[in-house]
């Protein structure tokens, strides 16, 4: 009888141990500038001899992290869903467990919230509409937030753009995949100075709704991506 | 023997113990079709049911602490506002939209007259948030409840966690809402040979199939889809409908259509409140006004019906009254929590 009951409980130790396996801490950090200067909220960034920027919010969903070696996946994270907040420099840094033994040299990730998540209903951690991210009077994520003001010759003009939608034609999550030399330290960079040429801050200035200019200007931000 | 079968038990009954509470039994009528939604992602449980019903009830929802959803959604009016055409909310203000029925909405694929919600978890985002309804921000809300033991002690009973989390809310507050099942009308106890139609019922009945049928189907008494029925834009509000989320200009002028099952006490009726008769509606549809290229294909003939076959379909229409769905005390005021609320609970 008593060596039954040692067998059962040394049977549910052993399933704990195999369920944990040996794991490969990784990490990713987000670099965020402005062309040659490190972005920082509030502080003014010259565009040309006239004209300066301000940042007062950047916020973004960085999701579907998944690390490739050429066509094989070798890892996608669960529940992969990092809000990106350019006043919590602690969202900067991603850790990743990769089961150990492999190289990889390619991820991929998208800038926004898939579709289905955005029909599944509520979530919690980084998805809680808490966070700002979500649209209560349309339901949907805001993919990205970008605001600011914009000083052109001395004129300043508030600029606020909360792009977002799922649904086609408006759907503006983004993909991205990066090639990617050393495993050591992995740098995804996010230079907003790519936003900007491609705007005219003084003919339009907000944006919040899905519609087809959200998707043209996520594609915009999407180029502000590079990994080293 | 014996020993291992209580340790078995013990072993279960323990891990059971983290997961599971009392289980709520949501039964889908029969015949009815499979519910929309997703209740792996939100299975329901006494517990959350009953913080969901505190909630609706609670104008703690409301920035000012003076409106809660009840105040639009009342029991006895199907979970619409009495008397009402446009809804009113925090400060007096008046909304654009009369606020819909709530009932059989596991079977809803999208909320609000414009389908403008995705899911139901999400819906009472909408309202909580909007300032003229009830004009609150979440993390204020989040921040009252919070402070209150009574919720701070029905989160612990329902999710185990000793924070007011907004998933809990959302999610509490459709686990309510999912419990406000009509099917047990005259009709539905026609249909299960419980009970028989009178001729002018029947007779009421056939016309509903011949003319209504299409849009108000069996068994939900709607097709859950937009259409434009031929009701000219008010130049006040100057509602778009459904063109407000899609952009799409054959969207324009469609109104999710919504369920007839107790018209009789729904009303006034369609999205701007505009008819506040049962008749009025019927006269609309004899001669639907503005025929926009969006107009309901269904529609292009208008339904003309004779004196008698309106008094007919009308006598069909109050079969679907479900007093047990409007008595229902499972879904009224909650007040005995309340009131322990009032007395330093």
């Amino acid at each position: 009888m008593t060596s039954k009951i040692i067998k059962y409980i040394l049977q549910i130790v052993l399933l704990f141990i195999a369920v944990k396996q040996d794991c490969n801490a990784q990490s990713l950090m987000l670099k965020m500038k402005m062309g040659e200067h490190s972005l920082s909220l509030d502080s003014s960034y010259e565009v040309n001899q006239t004209d300066s920027i301000q940042i007062t919010t950047v916020k973004f969903y960085l999701s579907d992290m998944a690390f490739w070696n050429n066509d094989s996946l070798l890892y996608a994270e669960k529940n992969s869903y990092h809000l990106i907040d350019l006043a919590n420099p602690k969202s900067f840094y991603l850790h990743f467990d990769l089961p150990s033994g492999f190289t990889y040299n390619q991820i991929k990730f998208k800038l926004g919230i898939d579709s289905i998540t955005s029909v599944s209903g509520s979530f919690g951690g980084d998805l809680d509409p808490i966070n700002g991210m979500y649209w209560a009077w349309q339901s949907g994520y805001i993919n990205s937030k970008i605001e600011g003001f914009y000083f052109k010759q001395g004129v300043k003009k508030e600029f606020q753009f909360h792009l977002g939608g799922y649904q086609y034609p408006f759907n503006s999550i983004q993909e991205l995949t990066f090639k990617v030399d050393s495993q050591s330290s992995v740098f995804i960079a996010f230079d907003l100075l790519n936003f900007f040429p491609y705007l005219d801050l003084l003919k339009r200035s907000h944006l919040m709704q899905p519609s087809l200019d959200a998707v043209l200007l996520s594609r915009y931000l999407k180029n502000c991506f590079t990994v080293k | 023997m014996k020993m291992k079968r209580v340790l078995i038990f013990l072993l279960v009954f323990s891990c059971l113990g983290f997961v599971s509470r009392q289980s709520f039994n949501f039964s889908i009528p029969k015949g009815w079709p499979k519910p929309v939604y997703n209740f792996n992602r939100n299975p329901l449980n006494e517990d959350a049911v009953f913080l969901g019903r505190a909630l609706f009830y609670d104008p703690i929802l409301s920035k000012n602490n003076t409106i809660s959803c009840a105040s639009c959604h009342s029991q006895y009016n199907a979970f619409t506002h009495a008397d009402h055409a446009l809804s009113h909310g925090i400060y007096d203000s008046i909304g654009n939209r009369n606020s819909p029925t709530l009932m059989n909405l596991a079977w809803h694929r999208s909320f609000m007259w414009d389908g403008a919600i995705n899911h139901l978890d999400m819906q009472a985002l909408a309202p909580i948030t909007h300032p003229k309804e009830m004009g609150e921000r979440l993390d204020s809300l989040l921040l009252k409840l919070n402070r209150s033991k009574l919720y701070k002690s029905m989160v612990a009973k329902a999710y185990g966690d000793s924070i007011v989390k907004s998933e809990y809310v959302l999610k509490s507050i459709s686990q309510f809402l999912l419990t406000l099942v009509s099917a047990n009308s005259k009709y539905d106890s026609v249909m299960r040979s419980e009970a028989a139609f009178t001729a002018q019922e029947g007779k009421g009945y056939k016309l509903f199939q011949r003319h209504c049928n299409s849009c108000h189907s069996e068994p939900l008494f709607t097709n859950l889809a937009f259409e434009n029925n031929g009701l000219c834009m008010d130049e006040n509000l100057r509602d778009f409908g459904r063109y407000l989320i899609t952009q799409n200009p054959t969207d324009s002028f469609k109104f999710k259509v919504p369920t007839l099952r107790n018209i009789e006490f729904s009303f006034p009726y369609m999205h701007d409140g505009r008819f506040k008769t049962i008749s009025a509606v019927l006269h609309h549809y004899a001669s639907p006004k503005c025929k926009t290229s969006s107009l309901s294909y269904l529609l292009k003939e208008p339904i003309k019906l004779s004196k008698e076959e309106r008094v007919d379909l009308t006598a069909f229409l109050l079969c679907l009254t479900d007093k047990g769905f409007l008595f229902n005390e499972n879904y009224s005021y909650p007040r005995k929590m309340f009131l322990n609320r009032a007395n330093g609970y």
